[in-house]
C-alpha cells in the first residue's frame, strides 16, 4: 500500500509539472514546508471532476484567481482582455489535462479509463467525498492545490497489478 | 483551402489545436469550431472538410459517437478524423483506431506532434 501511494504521488506530480509546462510554460515545485500563503477563499477558483472508471473519485484543482487568470493569459498568448469564461475554461482544461496524465501514468496501459467532463467554481471546494487527500505545489511561486476525494486504496491497489 | 473541424467543448483547447496546425503548416487552412460532436457532425455534412480534429469528453456528443457516425456516413467515411485526448492510453487508442480515427494523441499537444500526423494529409501550398 505505501508503493501504491509513493506511486500515485509520483504520477500526481509527473502529471502536473507536464501539464504546466508544456501548456503553461511554468515549473511546478512540491511544497514540503509551509512556505506558502494559503489561497484566500474569497479568491479561489476551484475546477472539480469524476473519476468514473476504472475506480470511482473526485478530483479537484483549487488555485487563486490571479493565478488563473495569468496562466490563462500565457496560454493564450494574447494581450487582449481575458473574460471571466476564458479563465473558468482555462481551469476546466487544465484539470482534464492534468487527469488525463495522471490516470496515464498510473494506471496499466490496458485499462481504459474515463473521466467527468469538468465543473468550475468560485470560492470555497465543495466538500469532494470521504477521506479527503490534498496535495499542495507552488506553481510561479503561488500555491496550487490538488485535491481528491472519496479514494477506495483496496479498490485502486486491485486495478494496479504490482505495485 | 484546407478545411478542418476542430471539436472540443474548451475554448483553450480549441485555440491550442488551432495555433499547433497553424505552426505546423496550416495557417492558410479555414478552421470551423465546434463545441460538441454534434456541431461537428452538422457541419462535417454542410462544408467540404479534408479532416477533423476532436476531442473525446464532450457534452451532448462525443468524439467517439462523431467518429462513429463520420465512418457510417457514406461521403464522410474517407474524411480523416485525429481525436486528441486527455483520457488516452493504448487500450484507448487500439479502441478508436478500430473505430477508423487516423491518429490518437494526448493532450497536452505540440505542434511537431500535430505536424507528424497531418503529413499524409494534402497540404496548402
Amino acid at each position: 500500500m505505501i508503493e501504491l501511494k509513493e506511486k500515485f504521488d509520483r504520477s500526481l506530480f509527473s502529471a502536473l509539472a507536464t501539464t504546466m509546462e508544456e501548456m503553461a510554460f511554468q515549473e511546478v515545485e512540491q511544497e514540503l514546508e509551509d512556505t506558502l500563503n494559503p489561497i484566500d477563499s474569497n479568491q479561489m477558483l476551484w475546477s472539480k471532476m469524476d473519476i468514473i472508471t476504472p475506480f470511482k473519485c473526485a478530483m479537484a484543482i483549487v488555485v487563486d484567481q490571479s493565478l488563473a487568470r495569468d496562466l490563462t493569459e500565457t496560454i493564450y498568448g494574447s494581450i487582449d482582455p481575458l473574460t471571466d469564461f476564458q479563465v473558468k475554461d482555462a481551469l476546466g482544461e487544465l484539470l482534464n489535462t492534468i487527469a488525463g496524465c495522471f490516470l496515464s501514468e498510473l494506471l496499466p496501459s490496458d485499462i481504459p479509463f474515463d473521466v467527468s467532463l469538468p465543473v468550475v467554481g468560485e470560492e470555497n471546494l465543495p466538500k469532494l467525498g470521504n477521506n479527503e487527500l490534498k496535495y499542495r505545489y507552488a506553481v510561479n511561486g503561488c500555491e496550487t492545490v490538488l485535491q481528491f476525494g472519496g479514494i477506495i486504496w483496496d479498490e485502486l491497489a486491485d486495478i494496479i497489478e504490482g505495485v | 483551402m484546407v478545411n478542418i473541424i476542430i471539436a472540443d467543448d474548451s475554448a483553450l483547447a480549441r485555440t491550442v489545436i488551432r495555433r499547433c496546425l497553424e505552426i505546423s503548416g496550416y495557417q492558410n487552412a479555414e478552421f470551423f469550431e465546434a463545441v460538441n460532436g454534434r456541431e461537428a457532425l452538422e457541419m462535417a455534412h454542410k462544408k467540404q472538410i479534408d479532416f477533423i480534429v476532436t476531442d473525446l469528453n464532450m457534452p451532448e456528443m462525443d468524439g467517439k459517437t462523431l467518429l462513429k457516425f463520420i465512418k457510417a456516413s457514406p461521403r464522410l467515411t474517407n474524411t480523416p478524423v485525429i481525436v486528441i485526448t486527455s483520457a488516452c492510453n493504448q487500450s484507448r487508442i487500439d479502441e478508436l483506431k478500430q473505430l477508423g480515427a487516423v491518429e490518437v494523441l494526448s493532450k497536452p499537444i505540440s505542434p511537431a506532434v500535430i505536424a507528424r500526423v497531418t503529413q499524409s494529409f494534402t497540404k496548402e501550398d
